[in-house]
């Protein structure tokens, strides 16, 4: 525990000192992308990075006319190098690592050495070409650290503090080369924190089941259906199927989402978005007029689907913070989703409760759904005109192909969820409240 | 309820025998080519900055004092280049001014605002090289160029119309920027006789002095018989077309980051000298000497004297030989280097571009050859020297049948026959600064039009020698009125249209100068991303 708090104050004092060091508060640097690989080795992991040289401010390289004089350049590099051993931090099991091995140089703007491992590696290694021309405030700044590790099998984490001050401004491509394992890339920003590159299961679980509850509390389209959705209902017990559908049906297309199954043109984001605010229109429609509540569970399930894609687009940035271990990141994100979808619903019931006691049951039910419609139509209509900009995919054989798997897709959920609702109403008779009932009980009452 | 569950499971049974590939519908082709499609991005650039103090004459140095927001506003945008990280230039003309705002005199090619809007809205002329990031932000710190000489009275030998307003330090008719390998930032202007090298990772608070790296060509002198700057071909002020010095309002510029086949040397500058002189002319400055201070290579192309289809109307047996240029505005009007070891130009009065090898530089020095040709037909005589012949020849006038069958229409009728199809283009996808070292495919031609108001997609001709002559068909248009015209000021429409880039992503970016006074970033929306080259 001390070691933590030690270590988290010597991140705050890096972030204060070096991040203040190495920019100054100028306008966004012309480029703000860094490219690193990590390799693991039996013995030593190997951090090899690009970083652009105007994010390393500070430096004082001669200058021979307006270009940097190579052959003199040497011993400012050497301070850049040490700035950015403290820039870049690198922790075996929480324990920060101290390289043994740092080399340099600059490097020219147009230089594509970083585009595989070895090539960045033996290029970096190499004496720079002091012909080489490279202008002042252009090219980069190439490190190679080689760091003694315990062992491969640890868990590794990779900070930035290069530029932090720029927070998410600032990017650092990390791809990650464990020993034996396929490779895998992720982008940390200057506010990303330490990030674990190879996360045990536990570690991904827990990272994706706070972030399923983080969107759904800060999804205010999702919070705003859901409430839609249980504004006629007075008790847990008639949810049970609605919430089931709903749950069921976001699943499908999130790990459809997530195995890339989903439609790719560009006109789709807009129209999930477009979809999203129709389905909260409707509902709150369908409480207004007062619909048959026994068949809410098809309609919510048929949203829930487009709900579903748009919880990937949350997801879709962070499931390179996944590791190996996608499945099980996926259903702690959906865990998450469910966890803070009851969240909501332990306050927003009561709540309604409440507002049932001084407004007359139906009256509140149609004012409530108004309101909800008004704010859910001004969203529909500016998603409409956003997707109109889309352009629409053409039908050629493979859009046909991806339209019938979809569809066999949404065909099997309907059917999955029938039957599930089939069995618990079988399951639980006496139980399971019927809606409708309440809802035409509500609505003669009110007449 | 029995009739629903045969319908479901008949859906779902029709579903799944598509769906998993056991049935595929032939009829429609499985494997069309996919040319690139594009859509607009309304939310680029972003709002330009809005500095309290800013004064144009004072610029970078806020005014003390003044806390009005001044918004820059661009005038006329008549070039815009990428760098290696995707940061988008743009060279306007929003300095050059001769009316007054605001106590500072403009004229109609000052920024897009007039006294009553700049005096109510405090917005002021941006600077003349504004630089943006990839996401629309602009980077102040890069954008640069000092309003205050367009004041000053110094204009040098400049003895034109129009010397009212002009720069005197950055190139007067501000016009094509090219960003190199090494990250410089070149200019060239078309009512000058210069080009100029800024490093903009040091530009901000000097203002245009601080990142001047270099200028070929010297202020206000052309290479003509009298030093004016102009496109005469006769007459006292007649271009020369071959000075080893002096260019004559060049328009365009592309850098080798290669070794030249000619120089022996990396850092070929390629010079488009075309609107006063008709000639791509190579310099590098490993060739500098006492006697060659500028580091003249050589050079070739010369006009033809006229155009082949003026006014629309085709010069009947009289065409351009290859290898020459139209006479008019722009000729050649671009310079761009492929991943073919080919240079590609715009002879835009003819709406072709022309292809040549590198070694074509080998034709100059030469003995100064008459400027226009006087017989073709005469291989080696003196007039046709600058004469190299092309590799190819792609004429921009057709229409791909299966894009579009009504090229009867009468809009793309005039589109065709008008004499600026070949204003800029763009080698697609591209890394312009790594030239022909650049590992994407170039498929593609990005065709700017000019007065056609649209810009197109052509298929880039790929076959070897003895194909001089390529009609290129146009494959597909990028603004959003399809094939034919596309005038207007909505996004996505055109207002002249005049010079393009695309960065590594495979956005393109089109500047619209005179009256249109933008820059508008296209996105491509393939479904395939095979656009997506992230380099660094």
């Amino acid at each position: 525990m001390l070691r933590t708090r030690i270590l988290v104050f010597a991140f705050l004092s890096f972030v204060l000192f070096v991040g203040c060091s190495l920019t100054v508060a100028h306008d966004l640097p012309a480029n703000t992308i860094m490219n690193s690989f990590v390799k693991i080795e039996p013995h030593q992991a190997d951090f090899v990075a690009r970083v652009p040289v105007d994010l390393v401010r500070g430096l004082a390289y001669p200058l021979k006319g307006d270009q940097y004089d190579l052959a003199l350049s040497q011993p400012v590099t050497e301070q850049a190098i040490a700035m950015l051993a403290q820039g870049f931090i690198l922790l075996e099991n929480d324990v920060r690592l101290t390289p043994s091995k740092t080399t340099g140089h600059l490097s020219p703007a147009a230089d594509r050495s970083f585009e595989d491992y070895a090539t960045a590696v033996e290029e970096t290694d190499k004496p720079l070409d002091p012909s080489v021309g490279i202008a002042n405030g252009m090219g980069y700044l190439d490190i190679h650290f080689v760091y003694p590790i315990s062992s491969p099998k640890s868990v590794f984490r990779i900070q930035s503090l290069v530029a932090a001050d720029l927070g998410s401004l600032t990017k650092l491509t990390v791809r990650y080369m464990p020993l034996g394992e396929p490779s895998r890339a992720m982008i940390i920003t200057g506010d990303s924190g330490a990030v674990v590159l190879n996360p045990a299961w536990y570690h991904a679980a827990a990272g994706f089941v706070v972030l399923g509850v983080e969107h759904i509390l800060s999804g205010i389209d999702h919070l705003l259906f859901l409430f839609c959705l249980v504004i006629p209902y007075r008790r847990w017990r008639g949810l049970i199927s609605v919430i089931t559908a709903f749950t069921i049906a976001h699943s499908v297309t999130l790990f459809a989402s997530a195995f890339n199954l989903a439609p790719k043109g560009a006109w789709f984001p807009p129209f999930v978005e477009m979809a999203i605010a129709a389905s909260i229109v409707y509902m709150a429609l369908e409480n207004i007029v007062g619909a048959d509540l026994r068949r809410r569970w098809v309609i919510t399930g048929m949203f829930g689907l487009v709900h579903g894609f748009g919880f990937s687009y949350a997801l879709g940035q962070q499931l390179q913070f996944a590791g190996s271990h996608l499945l099980v990141s996926l259903f702690s994100f959906n865990v998450g989703i469910e966890i803070g979808q009851l969240m909501v619903l332990a306050v927003m019931l009561p709540a309604l409760a409440l507002f049932r006691r001084v407004v007359p049951e139906r009256v509140g039910v149609i004012i409530l759904s108004a309101l909800a419609a008004h704010i859910a139509w001004h969203w529909m209509m500016e998603r409409w005109q956003a997707l109109k900009q889309a352009p629409w995919p053409t039908l050629d054989a493979d859009s046909i192909i991806t339209l019938a798997r979809w569809a066999a897709a949404l065909l099997l959920a309907f059917g999955a969820a029938r039957l599930l609702v089939n069995w618990l109403g079988r399951k639980f008779p006496s139980r399971v409240e019927l809606p409708e009932t309440r809802m035409e009980q509500t609505t003669r009452a009110a007449s | 309820m029995k009739s629903g569950r045969i319908l479901y499971v008949g859906a779902l049974v029709v579903a799944l025998v598509v769906g998993l590939g056991l049935w595929k519908p032939t009829h429609v082709k499985a494997h069309r080519e996919r040319v690139p499609k594009f859509r607009v991005d309304v939310s680029w650039p972003k709002e330009l900055p809005a500095p309290t103090g800013y004064n144009q004459a004072t610029w970078p140095t806020p005014t003390p004092g003044d806390n009005v927001a001044h918004r820059w506003v661009q005038g006329e945008v008549a070039g815009n280049c990428t760098d290696q990280w995707d940061n988008i230039y743009t060279f306007n003309r929003a300095w050059q001014v001769g009316a007054s705002v605001n106590g500072v005199l403009q004229n109609n090619e000052s920024g897009a605002i007039d006294g009553n809007d700049a005096t109510a809205a405090g917005a002021l002329p941006s600077p003349p090289v504004v630089a943006f990031a990839p996401d629309g932000r602009t980077i102040k710190e890069r954008s640069f160029g000092n309003p205050t000489l367009w004041l000053a009275g110094a204009h040098g030998a400049y003895t034109g119309t129009s010397a009212i307003g002009r720069s005197a330090y950055m190139p007067y008719g501000a016009h094509g920027c090219f960003v190199d390998y090494q990250g410089y930032l070149w200019v060239g202007g078309n009512g000058d006789g210069v080009i100029q090298k800024y490093n903009p990772a040091v530009a901000g608070p000097a203002g245009a002095a601080a990142t001047y790296v270099l200028q070929i060509g010297t202020k206000d002198v052309c290479d003509t018989a009298s030093g004016i700057c102009g496109s005469s071909l006769t007459g006292a002020n007649a271009a020369l077309n071959h000075s080893t010095t002096l260019l004559n309002e060049p328009p365009d510029i592309s850098v080798d980051p290669e070794v030249g086949p000619v120089s022996g040397c990396t850092g070929d500058i390629y010079v488009a000298d075309g609107y006063g002189n008709a000639r791509i002319v190579v310099f590098n400055p490993c060739k500098v000497t006492a006697g060659n201070p500028s580091g003249y290579v050589g050079q070739w192309g010369t006009s033809c004297g006229h155009n082949e289809v003026p006014n629309g109307t085709p010069f009947p047996g009289n065409p351009c030989p290859l290898g020459t240029y139209g006479t008019g505005a722009g000729h050649p009007h671009c310079v761009v280097l492929g991943n073919d070891g080919l240079v590609y130009t715009c002879d835009r009065p003819n709406g072709r571009i022309e292809v040549f090898e590198k070694t074509c530089a080998a034709y100059g020095p030469q003995p100064p050859p008459a400027m226009v040709i006087t017989n073709p037909n005469l291989p080696n005589s003196s007039s046709n020297q600058m004469i190299c012949p092309p590799k190819r020849v792609i004429y921009i006038t057709n229409f791909g049948p299966e894009n579009y069958p009504a090229v009867s229409s009468p809009q793309v009728a005039a589109a065709l026959s008008a004499g600026t199809r070949a204003c800029d283009i763009d080698l697609y996808p591209n890394v312009d600064y790594l030239a022909d070292t650049s590992p994407t495919s170039q498929r593609y031609i990005l065709n700017t039009d000019l007065d056609g108001d649209n810009n197109y997609i052509l298929e880039k001709p790929t076959s070897g020698s003895g194909d001089i002559t390529a009609t290129s068909p146009i494959l597909g248009s990028i603004g959003k009125c399809g094939f034919g015209p596309c005038p207007g000021h909505n996004a996505g429409e055109f207002a002249y249209s005049h010079t393009n880039s695309s960065d590594s992503k495979g956005n393109f970016y089109v500047a619209e100068t005179i009256t249109g006074r933008r820059i508008q970033k296209f996105v491509p929306v393939d479904d395939d991303d095979h656009h997506d080259h992230d380099h660094h």
